[in-house]
């Protein structure tokens, strides 16, 4: 027995699995848990960060680590240096003329209508990955696909590996393509994961696709790929 | 028919299966099975609710009594989360199983005191009729939240200075 006096609320951590019911495993297939982010902190040294905290990625687990201001500029300016951590740069170039064509589009086989390109220097060779209901699913690209898009568009040779992806949208409204930091595609893949409804995401998944398109592309220069990505202080 | 105890063996069972695909080299492996889950559960879902139009509608041969009487049920009521097919709100299933605990402690406390939508928590009162609040009966109310509210991620139960038992009887020996 606990005295009611004086004693403060007790909170629960969500039960350990078979407490919940035998569905729970589907309804966690159907739908993802949402967790909740009472004040995220930075992933390398436990201080409370800002909603618009940087990232780094982890070459070895390839996870994306949460870091603080002063963290963030240890790693800032590191380039492809080898190291195991890299922090992603604040770059956002619409590339136009200078994006994937419709037949090269088709070419990757991607079963939606957007998709994220990025070398992962760990495999050596280039993951495509789209959004799903589980969140990002990786594709196998055709052999061969990548290395003539980058033949065809000299520009995509300048993107950073590991932390910069080319995000790619491609409907019956919009061909076009993006260099992005790769957090923000998995940000965008998190965000559609929770809207994901039934086999093609559905309608507010779509709504959540035009405003995040719509911002992007106030956001992002107009400019072929080169030169030096800022450090990044943007969105997380 | 298997039982409730045996149904939580074929969660787990599910569990252990994809977790073993996702220990597999390829990742796709368990991408594969949990996009196969949810294509059954699609058209399993497709039917249960054309079983609830045909049964619970009003005028159909069970009408609405029926859809109180499969609410009632744990295991029909987890199946139509899964399905999306509940027809209650996040709110009225919490006042649900706050309603159910409250109406067997008749002169204890159970009550909704805040549902946090935003950070998936729920806040209640629970005092069991000697104005204690027994681990047991907090561990059955948190099971019950979950199930029917699997949005929540933490139950608070609130135990106040000065907790409200108007209702409460002389103390029991």
């Amino acid at each position: 027995m606990t005295p009611p006096e004086g004693d403060p609320g007790v909170t629960t951590p969500p039960t350990a699995a078979g407490d919940e019911g035998p569905l729970a495993v589907l309804r966690r297939i159907r739908r993802p848990p949402v967790r909740p982010r009472p004040g995220e902190r930075c992933d390398l040294c436990d201080e409370v960060v800002p909603d618009d905290h940087s990232h780094l990625v982890d070459l070895q687990s390839r996870r994306l680590l949460c870091v603080c201001g002063p963290c963030a500029l240890l790693f800032a300016g590191e380039g492809a240096g080898g190291r195991r951590l890299r922090a992603v740069p604040d770059r956002y170039v619409e590339l136009g003329a200078e994006g994937l064509s419709p037949a090269e589009w088709d070419g990757l086989e991607i079963p939606v209508s957007i998709a994220f390109l990025f070398v992962n220097s760990t495999l050596g060779r280039t993951i495509a990955c789209y959004p799903g209901p589980a969140g990002a699913t990786e594709s196998m690209l055709p052999l061969g696909t990548w290395e003539d898009i980058v033949a065809a568009h000299g520009a995509l040779d300048a993107l950073e590996p590991d932390v910069e992806a080319l995000l790619v949208h491609m409907d019956r409204a919009c061909q076009e393509s993006f260099v992005v930091p790769i957090d923000v595609c998995y940000e965008l893949v998190g965000h559609l994961r929770t809207l994901w409804h039934g086999f093609d995401g559905g309608e507010p998944a779509r709504r959540h696709l035009d405003g995040f398109f719509d911002d992007l592309r106030a956001r992002a220069t107009v400019r072929p790929v080169a030169g030096e990505g800022a450090r990044r202080v943007g969105n997380g | 028919m298997t039982g409730q105890g045996d149904l939580s063996d074929v969660g787990r069972r599910i569990e252990e299966l994809l977790d073993l695909l996702g220990s597999m080299p390829d990742r796709r492996a368990r991408q594969c099975a949990e996009e196969l889950l949810r294509l059954v559960l699609d058209l399993y879902g497709a039917g249960l609710e054309r079983v609830l139009e045909l049964g619970c509608a009003e005028g159909a041969p069970g009408g609405p009594a029926l859809l109180e009487r499969l609410l009632d049920d744990e295991l029909v009521s987890s199946l139509l989360l899964v399905s999306d097919l509940h027809p209650l709100g996040l709110r009225a299933r919490v006042e649900r199983v706050l309603a159910g605990v409250s109406a067997a402690i008749p002169d204890g406390d159970a009550r909704l005191l805040e549902l946090d939508e935003e950070h998936h928590m729920v806040r209640v009162r629970l005092l069991a009729p000697d104005g204690t609040v027994p681990e047991a009966m907090a561990a059955r109310l948190r099971k019950l939240v979950e199930q029917a509210a699997p949005e929540i991620v933490a139950v608070e139960i609130d135990r106040p200075g000065t907790p409200v038992r108007l209702r409460r009887k002389e103390a029991v020996p």
